[in-house]
């Protein structure tokens, strides 16, 4: 409840939380109406139809986390453009000389790779770390056409994002 | 393998595994029933519901039998019906959910603890799911109400 809160009034400035907001409560309201069309096949005992809306379920928790998992991507990429630029005014040519390499205008951030990316703005093999790289692992096996036998609590899940977007060093 | 999002991306996750999984499920599931049961407010009566056949995804891509889950009725004297299903064990963000119709008031509760850890039981209303708590007597006694 409290992280609510909290995340309601960051997502007043903030509009890759904004975004992340309005994504959780539409899935919510999509999901249950697809829960309440279960349920009344269920009752009426038509098994095939109940099977098919399970499955709608799944797909539809699929294509809400890749919906949500462009956002936390986009302030990863911003975050780590901004250490990059941090980092690039340190007064210290020694300090700043390997930040250099790379340009933090540029669309494709000089070819990072996610995970090298990520390692800019959170610690490499901590856990945060761990969890965003094994979710982006998810993301990409759904968005490169392997989709999962599994469901995704999608609402849990962006609370993680929200957790993932607050640990970001920036500077 | 501490959570559901290690087993799904693991490649070393075994029928064994699976197993002990499902047994820990069934296992928590009875131990929620029975503290709910023990709850329950004066005038409330608790049945054990029909079973629900679980055979998800991840048990029969490694071979593991389908079993049957128990599930719980709330009997309240005013003809009140409360039924706990199990919806999944294997859903990634949580180490398995339980559903609960209440007429038209529906309820999530998913164990938000790690893989063979002490069970942490959080609920939810349906249309609210970010604004848990966790199950106790006090959550159990302002539902039925």
């Amino acid at each position: 409840m409290r992280a609510r809160v909290r995340h309601a009034r960051v997502a007043e400035t903030d509009p890759a939380v904004s975004d992340l907001q309005a994504i959780v409560e539409s899935y919510e309201r999509i999901d249950r109406f697809l829960g309440n069309l279960r349920d009344s096949r269920a009752a009426a005992g038509e098994d095939d139809e109940r099977d098919r809306v399970a499955r709608e379920r799944e797909l539809n928790d699929q294509a809400w986390f890749v919906l949500a998992w462009g956002q936390l991507e986009t302030d990863i990429d911003e975050a780590c453009r901004a250490a990059i630029r941090h980092a690039q005014s340190h007064e210290d040519w020694r300090y700043r000389r390997a930040w250099s390499l790379y340009n933090p205008d540029d669309r494709r951030l000089s070819g990072l790779s996610f995970e090298n990316r990520l390692a800019l703005v959170l610690e490499k093999g901590g856990g945060e770390w761990k969890r965003t790289m094994q979710l982006y692992n998810v993301r990409n096996q759904i968005a490169h056409g392997n989709l999962l036998s599994e469901r995704i609590d999608v609402s849990s899940e962006i609370q993680v994002f929200f957790r993932i977007q607050s640990s970001l060093v920036r500077e | 393998m501490n959570t559901v999002l290690d087993e799904v991306t693991s490649e070393t996750i075994d029928a064994t595994h699976i197993r002990r999984r499902v047994d820990d499920w069934e296992a928590r599931l009875n131990g929620l029933f029975a503290a709910i049961g023990g709850w329950l407010p004066d005038g409330w009566e608790v049945r054990q519901g029909a079973p629900v056949l679980m055979h998800e995804k991840m048990m029969r891509k490694f071979g593991v039998a389908a079993k049957r889950m128990p599930t719980l009725e709330l009997y309240g004297g005013g003809g009140q019906v409360v039924r706990f299903e199990p919806h999944a064990l294997w859903i990634i963000g949580n180490n398995g959910r339980v559903d609960v119709k209440h007429g038209e008031r529906r309820y999530l509760i998913v164990d938000a603890a790690e893989n063979f850890e002490e069970p942490n039981w959080q609920v939810a209303r349906d249309e609210r799911r970010c604004e848990r708590e966790s199950v106790t007597r006090e959550w159990l006694r302002r539902t039925l109400r």
